[in-house]
This record gives structure tokens, sequence and C-alpha cells, in this order.
């Protein structure tokens, strides 16, 4: 603005002390990646849990009515879906099977379960990506697709392997990327066919989600409401966003693991405001003669707390940078390691940084008391 | 010294003569301070009375504990008034709140003990934030500072930051500080303590200097006495009473007159000054009396300027004794002998006088040394 004219003290005093300077970006950045850290955790929670619901290629799915979560169970008999068939403006619906299967570590031989699902390999069930090319593969019997993200618990599994998911043996016929959540470890995706041939196959086919296509320009809300109407009350009918929202605000309030990673938040949130205050109280009281001063020559309460206000910015800013950086290593690690969506999307960058604004501002503002009060008349 | 009433103060400067038709640029009348609150509540200064005028330098000493501080706080609007009237540059600063406090501060220059710089700002840098108080043309944000810094004999200095700069030169930047808004009222508190004798001598003529051309008015409090030649008038307290305010050129004229007078003749200076700074003035106008005769003498008179005469009146015929001049003196015969006045005394032009009361002129007459022989050399005399 007018770099000759004003002197940007707060700007001066910051840069001042060099190795201070340091400490204090280092302890706004760490809160800034703890911050970063719950969220990662929270929204990769919410994210592996409702990332398979955004996934189902699918106008309206038909579940069981007891299903308010994804990992609860409950299926529905196969003559739902021809009844639901039974509207005209359906087009099509496809079954998918899903349960839990106890997959041998080839290495470790030791047992371990696994999410299953399975389709018709032609029925564009899940939108994943390299889906496409393998679904062909798994038209042959006892063909499996093996998320290459899941947990390293299952070994070091690769295409053309046999491996035992519930006491058969399948061949790896090719990897997607799918990724564990926090409740399932790893995925197998296997064709309806297969799923049905398995040991101990469930006799009656009962059937997971029933996912329903309709023919161009349907009124979805209308059709939902005529299914439900027509059919017997055991089953709920949703959109795939429907479901999505569903299994967010389920994770978020109703487990338990949710609330704990947004206390996580507020947590780190109250860490940052009291490290940024330790380091701006601490830089107020070294200055607080000079403060004083200034106050005594003639410098308005307001124009003191601007200093120490954009003090407290600056540091917001330049301690964000490195956290930032940080966790995207950190998530980077943890989505490696665990499997776990941590990904930094704009909107939560955006977030965070509005919380270590925040965090900064408060804690200035804490800080900054020290400085309306200083009495100006002890400088003589 | 001489013993004095406490409660009564030193002789009120408005009414010395030289400086009676302007406005003063500092007025506190009647001002008493306290600390602490309840029973822990102290008195710290008493029915202070002081006038600074513009161009007026003013040195006020006193020992530490004396009340200067407060009383120099409370000038720059630092304290709050709790009773009596300061005013500063036409503006009272009894109940005002702390933004007006603020907003007057910044028209004051502040150079005080602890100049206070901050690390992280050169010394250019350090002028030109406090410029920031009031506006400037973007060039003069550049300028100033450097010309001030130059007279400051810091030219070379301009991009030092405090740590590369010594005692005597950070002093100086806070001088700079102080004097870069060319402020109407600069407050010091000992700003020559760290400076060596040359640069103090520079600092205080560069004072002195802003205080002539500007008509300035600076108030130090300090114990140098290597600056005291500077003071236009010099202000002491004690135990929070201004135990004399004395305007030097003024005081020293008094001296000159009183050491005429055969009672004061032997009078040590410092008793001397201390008499010129109890006296009052009164003004009279032509024709009216000064003394009347056969009245209980109580106070002693000294010319300061116009004219008047000494006379008898016998059976309603006036008979002229003597007349008297700037600088001369009368009334001091019925103090020393408690006789009733021997003849009147009339102003024959506007007259100022300057009056001391009788109590005084009886203290330092006793304690001048020899009373008996000086009483009879008067009479003698007479």
């Amino acid at each position: 603005m007018f770099p000759r004219k004003y002197v940007a003290i707060h700007w001066k005093m910051l840069l001042h002390h060099k190795k201070r300077l340091c400490v204090s970006v280092c302890a706004v950045a760490f809160a800034v990646l703890i911050m970063f850290m719950q969220l990662g955790f929270f929204n990769g929670f919410n994210d592996s849990q409702a990332m398979l619901a955004s996934r189902y290629n699918a106008d309206l799915i038909v579940m069981d009515h007891r299903r308010v979560h994804m990992n609860k169970w409950s299926t529905i008999t196969r003559s739902r879906l021809n009844q639901v068939m039974s509207f005209d403006v359906v087009e099509e619906i496809v079954p998918v099977y899903q349960g839990r299967l106890r997959l041998r570590n080839p290495e470790s031989r030791m047992l371990k379960a696994i999410f299953v699902m399975a389709f018709p390999p032609d029925s564009k069930a899940v939108a994943l990506a390299g889906m496409d090319d393998s679904a062909a593969a798994l038209k042959k019997r006892n063909t499996i697709l093996f998320d290459r993200r899941s947990r390293p618990v299952f070994g070091d599994i690769r295409e053309g392997m046999e491996i035992e998911v519930g006491e058969q043996y399948y061949t790896v016929a090719g990897l997607v990327d799918f990724g564990p959540s926090f409740s399932n470890d790893g995925n197998i995706i296997m064709s309806e066919s297969t799923w049905l041939s398995r040991p101990g196959a469930d006799a009656e086919d009962r059937i997971a989600l029933g996912l329903i296509r309709v023919k161009p320009g349907t009124d979805l809300a209308e059709l939902k409401h005529r299914i439900l109407e027509r059919l017997p009350q055991d089953i709920l009918v949703i959109t795939p966003e429907e479901m999505r929202v569903r299994e967010v605000s389920y994770t978020t309030k109703a487990v338990p693991i949710g609330i704990v990673f947004g206390f996580g938040l507020v947590v780190g949130l109250t860490i940052g405001i009291i490290i940024c205050y330790q380091i701006l109280y601490n830089e107020i009281i070294d200055h607080l003669p000079q403060y004083a001063t200034l106050k005594a020559i003639g410098f308005s309460r307001g124009y003191l707390r601007g200093v120490v206000l954009k003090e407290a910015l600056l540091l917001a800013v330049i301690g964000f940078i490195p956290g930032l950086c940080g966790a995207s290593v950190l998530y980077e690690t943890v989505r490696n390691k665990t499997g776990i969506f941590m990904y930094q999307t704009t909107p939560r960058v955006v977030v965070i940084f509005i919380f270590t604004i925040i965090m900064c501002v408060t804690a200035a503002n804490l800080a900054v008391k020290k400085v309306i009060e200083a009495d100006p008349a002890e400088v003589f | 010294m001489i013993p004095m009433n406490k409660k009564q103060s030193a002789a009120a400067p408005e009414q010395r003569f030289a400086s009676r038709e302007r406005t003063p640029s500092v007025d506190i009348r009647d001002v008493n301070h306290y600390y602490g609150a309840g029973e822990n509540r102290k008195q710290v200064l008493f029915h202070n009375n002081l006038q600074l005028y513009p161009g007026e330098i003013v040195i006020m000493t006193g020992p530490s504990g004396s009340g200067k501080t407060t009383l120099l706080t409370l000038i720059g609007a630092l304290r709050s008034v709790q009773e009596g009237n300061v005013t500063i540059l036409d503006r009272e600063l009894k109940g005002l709140g702390r933004s007006e406090q603020e907003r007057i501060r910044t028209n004051i220059g502040f150079i005080f003990q602890a100049h206070n710089l901050f690390e992280s700002l050169t010394a250019h840098e350090t002028i030109r934030l406090v410029m920031q108080l009031h506006d400037y043309s973007r060039s003069q944000y550049v300028t100033r500072p450097a010309e001030i810094l130059t007279e400051l004999g810091l030219a070379d200095r301009m991009h030092y930051k405090p740590e590369n700069l010594s005692g005597g030169q950070r002093q100086r930047v806070a001088i700079g500080r102080a004097l870069v808004n060319h402020p109407k009222l600069i407050l010091a508190d000992e700003p020559t303590a760290a400076l060596d004798k040359d640069t103090g001598r520079k600092v205080v003529t560069m004072l002195q200097e802003r205080a002539k051309n500007e008509a300035c008015t600076i108030l130090i409090v300090t114990h140098d006495n290597r600056i005291l030649d500077v003071a236009d008038r010099i202000v002491n307290m004690v135990d929070g009473y201004i135990v004399s305010n004395i305007d030097v050129a003024e005081s020293l004229m008094i001296c000159n007159f009183l050491k005429k007078c055969k009672v004061f003749a032997k009078t040590d200076p410092t008793l001397l000054a201390d008499v010129a700074g109890k006296m009052t003035i009164e003004t009279v106008v032509a024709g009216n009396d000064i003394i009347t005769e056969g009245e209980v003498g109580d106070k002693f008179y000294l010319i300061r300027s116009g004219t008047a005469e000494a006379y008898r009146t016998v059976n309603s015929n006036v008979t002229t004794l003597k007349p008297y001049v700037t600088g001369d003196f009368f009334g001091e015969l019925a103090l020393l002998s408690n006789a009733p006045r021997g003849a009147s005394v009339r102003a024959t032009s506007e007259t100022d006088l300057l009056v001391l009361d009788k109590a005084i002129f009886v203290d330092v007459v006793k304690q001048s040394k020899n009373f008996e022989d000086r009483l009879k050399d008067v009479f003698f005399h007479k």
C-alpha cells in the first residue's frame, strides 16, 4: 500500500527475532497440523463409509428398512426386486450382494474378515477406477477383483494369485481402487454367479441392495412414493445421495468415533489458541514498555490492538503454510498405511485456514488485554 | 530556606508582570492528587498551582518522591485529574475519556528517561512511526526523519537499530521522536542523563531553539545542573508542594533591587532568591494610596515599575516627602519597629509593586547576621 509511508511495525517485530519467529511458526504449524489431522480422520471416517454410497450406479436404491447404516447386514428377498421391476418406468434393477467372508493371508495363513460385494459383471453396479476393464474378467467362475488398497493384514495379494476366501479358492483377476473404511479392512468384488456358488451360499438368494435404474425423465420422488405404497413395508427406497448423507450423519452423530474426532478438532483449535496466546503474550510482555511508550506518545488503543492483531494474522498465515505441507505428508502416510481416505480438498483447506485465523485472532484478543491495560503513566 | 507555611504556595507566576497578557500553555490550578484508595489513600500533590507560557523552558527539580513525576504525568494527560484543573494547550483535561486523552497526547512531545525504542525499528523508522500520528506527505515521511536525525548528529546512524546505537545515540533518537511533530509542549524527564557534556549541551540548545523559534513550552524534570542555565523558570517541589517557582530573569532583577536595600545587603544569595520567589505583584493606579499613615504596617514594597511618592498630611496640608522610582523600596521601617506607618505612600503613575508579607520579611531579617547592627544602620540612614 504505502511502503515508504507507514512503518509496518507488526511485520518488523515478528521478523526481528528470527529464532523466536521460527519457534512461533513451528508452534502455529503444529496446531494447524493437529487440526488437519483431526479433520482428516473425521472426514476420512465419513468418506470411507459414505464413499461406497456415492459410487453406486443407480437412480434409486431399494434395501431392507432395518438397514439404517451400511454395516447392518439386513437383506431383502429377490421377489422385492421383481416387484419393483413391474413398474413401467423402471428400466433395470441390479441385485447387489454384500457380506463378509474370511480371507486367508497367503503368507501368514491368518484368517481375517473382508468385505465382499457381488453383482452381475455387466451391470456397472459401482463406479470404480479400472472397474470397467476388469469386469469382463469376472465372468469366469471363481474369479475375483481384489482391492489393492486393502490393509496389509491380508498379505501381498497380486493379480493372478489364488487366494482362499471363505474356504474356497479364487483367482485374482484384477486389482481395483476401493479403499478400506473404519469397519472394513479390505474389499473383494465378485460376480453374482460366483457369489451364489460359494460354499454355504444363501439358499434363498437374499439380496443386500437393488440398484434401480429408471427411464429418462422419470420423477424419482413420485416413483419412490409409488414403490413404497405398493410394496410391503419391509423396504426402504432412497437415492445414492440420500444414502451418503445418511451414512455421514449416522457416523458423525450416532457413532462415538465421529464425535470423538469432532471433539478432537475442537481440542486442536483450543490447543492452537493456547499456543498462539502464549506466543503473543510473551511477545507483548517483552515489549510492554515499548507499547506503553507508544500509548504515552498518543497512539490509540485501537492502533495497538491492530498491531497485535496484524501480528497474529501474519503468524497465522506464515504458520499455516508449513502446517498444510506437514499435513499433506501425514495424510499421504496415513493413506498408505491405513488406506483411510484423507485428502486435502479445497473446502477442507479453507475450513482449516479459517480455523487458523480464528485461533490466532482469538489468541490476539486475549493477549492484547495486557497492552490495553498497560499504564502509559508508568513510562515516566 | 525560609520556613514557610505549606498551605501557602509560592507566588503564582501569572501574577508576574511579564507573562500577564499571554495565555499559558499549561495551566494548573489547585491540583491535589491521591494514590490508592480507602485507608491506603495517600495524597501526593497538595494545592499545586503552576502556569507555563509559550516559549518558556521550565526546569522542575526536587527530591525523588516529591511528586514531580506525578505532576508531569498529569500535564501529559497520562493520568486523570482528580482534584483541581489542568488546562493544556487550551484543553481542560479534567473529566476527559481515555480516547480524548490519547488525542491530546499526540500534540505533546514526550522525552522519557527510559526511551523504550522498539529494537526492531531503525532510527529512521522509529521517527517515521511517530509521524503517523499526524498527516504528512509521502515525501516528508522520508525527508523529515532524515533532517531531524542529522540535526541530532545521527546522520550516519539513520538506518541503525537500537542494538547498534550507544546509550546517548538512543536517547537522541528518542528526542528526535519527541520533536518530529513540532509539538507546542514538550515534557522531558532527565533528557540529558544518558548524554555526555557536549551532546547534552547540543540537545539542550536544540530544545532552546525550539522554545524560542516555535513558541514551544518545554518542561524538563532534571537533576542535571549543567543545563540549569537554559531555564526561564525553575520550579522546585518538595513533598507534593511546589515550594518555589522562580522566574529566573525576573528573580535576578528583583534580587538586584533587593540588594540595594540595607536590610538585605548582606543576605546571602540563596536567601535572597528565596525572598524574590516569595514576592507577589500588586498593581496600583495613579493617585491611590499604597500605604496610609498611622496604620499598622504588614507589608514591604518594592517598585517593579512606575513611580510613587511618600507624603504626610498635617492639618490638611499635604507635604511630599520623597519620590520613589523603579527599584526603590519602602515600608520596611514599620515592619522592623512594629510602629505604625510614619507616612503615606501613593502611586503617581500606574505602578507595579512587588510585595513581601511581614512574616516572611521578619523571618529573613532575623536569619540575617548581626541583626541589631543592621537595624541600627537602617535607623541611622533614614
